[in-house]
């Protein structure tokens, strides 16, 4: 027989996890002992706690806390530049008219064309790569670990940089963006797939470009994945060829 | 910034204080007393443990961005786990998550004897991959709500406040987890 006494049966977990009040536990004890049904259905949810109070405590099998960090350095990066700080700040219009507007924006553009021209690349003298500046400031390249793509599985360090060309470039749904490294453009392997996620930004390569990729090496061992990946991407040099 | 060590003992308002203040050894004693919190959520919301390591990564760069504006309105926990269940949801909405069917584990409905050598470490793992899958055949919703009331031990009202919804929503999500978890496992209720 079925019972229709939802109000009580709505309470079981709370019985069963001793979060009723004293009066709306006797409620439910009163009931089930005239009901046949809801004292079943009490007796089947109190297995159900009991399976539950056995789901077992895991733990992370690498510990995420060097990626986190070396994140929380890229992040931090860009509000410490005073160069940075000085291109972001508001801009206040004083009472000007639009033909004077439009003439102080012609200016600035000028000037800055003009900086672009005069301003060389910035080089590292000993590899002639052009870096992202502000990442660049705050980066210890010396905690990473050189290894190639096609030998990527013998590493064993966490934090790699991985040298190679980028075959192709996506943006997932959720807005992470991911590019395959490859050795040879001709070729789609060996690679590895480097993501780089939403908190730490970082410009995408383009496609066809040679880049240096620093971040956390790690396996992705999902069914349609079993493939190598620098997971998150935590710097990216790009190499002129 | 300030270096200091040992914050074990020191409570978490000073140490989210301390933090906010951009003190990394007190934002990694935060990261250490949550990582396994954090993962456990993830892991029971997404099924998957790489996925789950993702989502802890994520869920500190988040916390460590939005720290300055931890006011104390809630507690540091439910903040925390409220950033994972919104990561979780994120990573949900983007993968399946591949669960191995219980069936497989199970044989079939027939009751397995897995208690022969009751003291037998494989026996007590086995029983509890047993259950981790039958929590994983939940829905995302259900496994959240048990997740974090038999992994956190939170209140009802704590659940209800982590996941913006009221206590008798909680109540009815248990009721319906602990249901099916019973009706899955049925078959080995004598040997779990």
């Amino acid at each position: 027989m079925i019972c229709w006494r939802i109000d009580i049966q709505r309470n079981f977990s709370r019985y069963l996890h001793n979060e009723l009040d004293r009066k709306a536990a006797e409620g439910v004890e009163n009931h089930v002992l005239d009901c046949l049904s809801c004292r079943a259905a009490l007796s089947r949810l109190r297995d159900g706690h009991r399976f539950a109070q056995q789901m077992p405590r895991l733990r992370p099998e690498r510990d995420v806390w060097a990626a986190i960090e070396a994140a929380i350095e890229s992040d931090n990066a860009p509000a410490q530049s005073p160069a940075r700080e000085r291109v972001t700040r508001r801009v206040a219009w004083p009472n000007l008219s639009y033909a004077q507007r439009l003439a102080a924006v012609l200016a600035v553009v000028v000037l800055l064309a003009a900086g672009l021209l005069l301003i060389p690349d910035r080089q590292d003298p000993d590899g002639g790569q052009t870096v992202w500046p502000a990442i660049a400031e705050s980066f210890d390249q010396k905690v990473f670990h050189e290894v190639s793509i096609s030998n990527i599985g013998a590493n064993t360090k966490p934090h790699v940089v991985a040298e190679g060309y980028v075959s192709e470039v996506r943006i997932d749904k959720d807005g992470d963006l991911t590019f395959r490294l490859v050795e040879d453009l001709q070729r789609g392997e060996p690679f590895i797939v480097c993501e780089i996620i939403e908190p730490i930004r970082l410009e995408a390569p383009s496609v066809g470009s040679r880049v240096r990729v620093y971040g956390v090496s790690r396996y992705d061992d999902q069914e349609n994945h079993r493939w190598h990946e620098v997971h998150p991407v935590l710097n990216i040099e790009n190499v002129p060829r | 910034m300030k270096s200091q060590e040992g914050y074990s003992d020191i409570e978490e308002r000073e140490l989210v204080v301390a933090a906010q203040a951009g003190d990394r050894a007190a934002f990694k004693e935060i990261y250490d007393r949550f990582r396994d919190r954090v993962y456990n959520l993830a892991f029971y919301s997404l099924g998957e443990a790489l996925a789950a390591e993702d989502v802890l990564q994520i869920v500190f760069m988040k916390v460590h961005r939005g720290l300055p504006g931890f006011r104390f309105e809630s507690q540091l926990a439910t903040w925390i786990y409220r950033i994972a269940l919104n990561q979780c949801l994120n990573e949900n909405r983007r993968r399946s998550a591949q669960h191995v069917p219980l069936e497989s584990l199970l044989g079939s409905g027939d009751e397995i004897d897995l208690n022969s050598s009751p003291h037998d470490k494989r026996a007590t793992s086995e029983r509890r991959e047993i259950i981790r899958q039958a929590v994983l055949e939940l829905s995302p919703k259900l496994r959240a709500v048990v997740a974090l009331k038999y992994m956190e031990g939170l209140s009802y009202d704590e659940v209800a406040e982590v996941l913006g919804c009221s206590p008798g929503t909680v109540a009815s999500r248990l009721n319906r987890a602990l249901a099916q978890m019973e009706a899955r496992l049925r078959p080995l209720r004598r040997l779990l």
